[in-house]
């Protein structure tokens, strides 16, 4: 095996999953999530990218990161809201800072919200439930499931209005 | 202003609406304000699940009788991992010996597989979670016994249990039986579920 295949290899084996899951947050879609992996990883082994010497993990993170912009760039509005993406155009220098910024609202949203809000809140966004789902789980009406998610949004607006719209 | 609650519904429901309604609602920028808060906090409890490199420390309120582990327990399991994360764990079933109850428990690295799917079945009384993150299990304790639940260590909710859970006992048993894992530590302080 060449040299550049096994360090190939051991990038694949080192940073896999965390390209993957980068990828699955900004595409919200886990076969395309792979498919933009796979891609870089199979450019890569064709020769097309050249792997730097100093820090080729980041060099591949930014480059999956930009792969997965691609990609979102060529949705139609429809297709971003049925993933619930982002409509504002990504900027790739201010990802970090906006990675911060929204764990930053989460760990507000634990520590700030009532037990009952950050519930709703965490069932919505964090595991995916439909509103009925929700109500059903904690007992409460689906009014009430959307009068929890208002009130969570608007405290969270107050705080951390987003810039990037 | 459109209302809130009108995208909440548009986000959970596209195919209900056109693409006219869909630009109409995106062209309010208080509307598209609110849906960008949305798309973050999704991406922001993703950001935090993917953090895969687990330390996990005890807590003070754990003691060491926690760790026993009766036949009759109302919470029984095996942590469920893959691959080289699986040899990370242990579990106690019987006494620790007097030289580890003496020690500080050392801060240990633990990766958490996400190849399992979390299944939680449920029958009248018994609870089976299979392979389920201990957020999941402690706010479903949460939302039955209704108690608050809170995380001291953002990397220990991501730890994956089998258990089982009796309905019908109470939380202070269930909180005992759960912190007889060897990587969970809760404790039960004012109406709160404290997990380290």
């Amino acid at each position: 095996m060449s040299a550049q295949k096994e360090e190939i290899e051991q990038l694949y084996i080192g940073c896999h999953q965390r390209l993957l899951d980068m990828a699955r947050v900004m595409l919200k879609d886990d076969d395309e999530a792979g498919d933009a992996v796979s891609d870089v990883f199979a450019r890569l082994a064709d020769g097309l990218l050249n792997l730097p010497t100093d820090h080729p993990e980041s060099y591949l993170m930014a480059i999956v990161r930009n792969q997965c912009i691609d990609r979102v760039r060529k949705m139609t509005l429809r297709e971003r809201i049925e993933r619930r993406l982002s409509l504002a155009e990504s900027d790739p220098t201010t990802i970090d800072s906006e990675q911060e910024r929204i764990t930053e609202m989460i760990d507000y949203a634990e520590q700030n919200f009532s037990s009952k809000t950050w519930r709703v809140f965490q069932l919505r966004f964090d595991e995916g439930l439909l509103y009925r789902e929700i109500a059903e789980r904690l007992g409460i009406s689906e009014i009430a499931v959307y009068k929890h998610l208002t009130k969570a949004l608007k405290e969270l607006k107050e705080i951390f209005n987003p810039t990037r719209i | 202003m459109k209302d809130i609650e009108e995208l909440l519904k548009m986000t959970e429901r596209p195919q209900d609406y056109s693409d006219e309604e869909i630009r109409q609602m995106m062209n309010d920028p208080e509307m598209r304000a609110y849906y960008e808060l949305m798309v973050d906090a999704e991406a922001g409890f993703a950001l935090k699940r993917s953090d895969t490199s687990k330390v996990v420390k005890r807590p003070a309120c754990y003691t060491i009788s926690h760790r026993f582990m009766k036949a009759a327990a109302i919470f029984a399991g095996i942590l469920l991992l893959s691959g080289i994360s699986f040899a990370a764990y242990h579990f106690t079933f019987g006494a620790s010996s007097p030289a580890e109850q003496g020690k500080e428990s050392p801060t240990q690295e633990v990766r958490v597989s996400n190849v399992h799917q979390e299944e939680i079945t449920e029958s009248s009384t018994i609870r089976t979670f299979e392979n389920a993150e201990l957020h999941q299990i402690l706010h479903e304790l949460s939302d039955f016994y209704h108690v608050g639940v809170k995380f001291h260590n953002e990397q220990s909710r991501h730890i994956r249990l089998y258990t089982k859970w009796d309905t019908a006992a109470p939380l202070k048993q269930i909180i005992e039986r759960l912190n007889g894992f060897e990587k969970v530590s809760i404790c039960l302080i004012d109406n709160q579920i404290i997990a380290e």
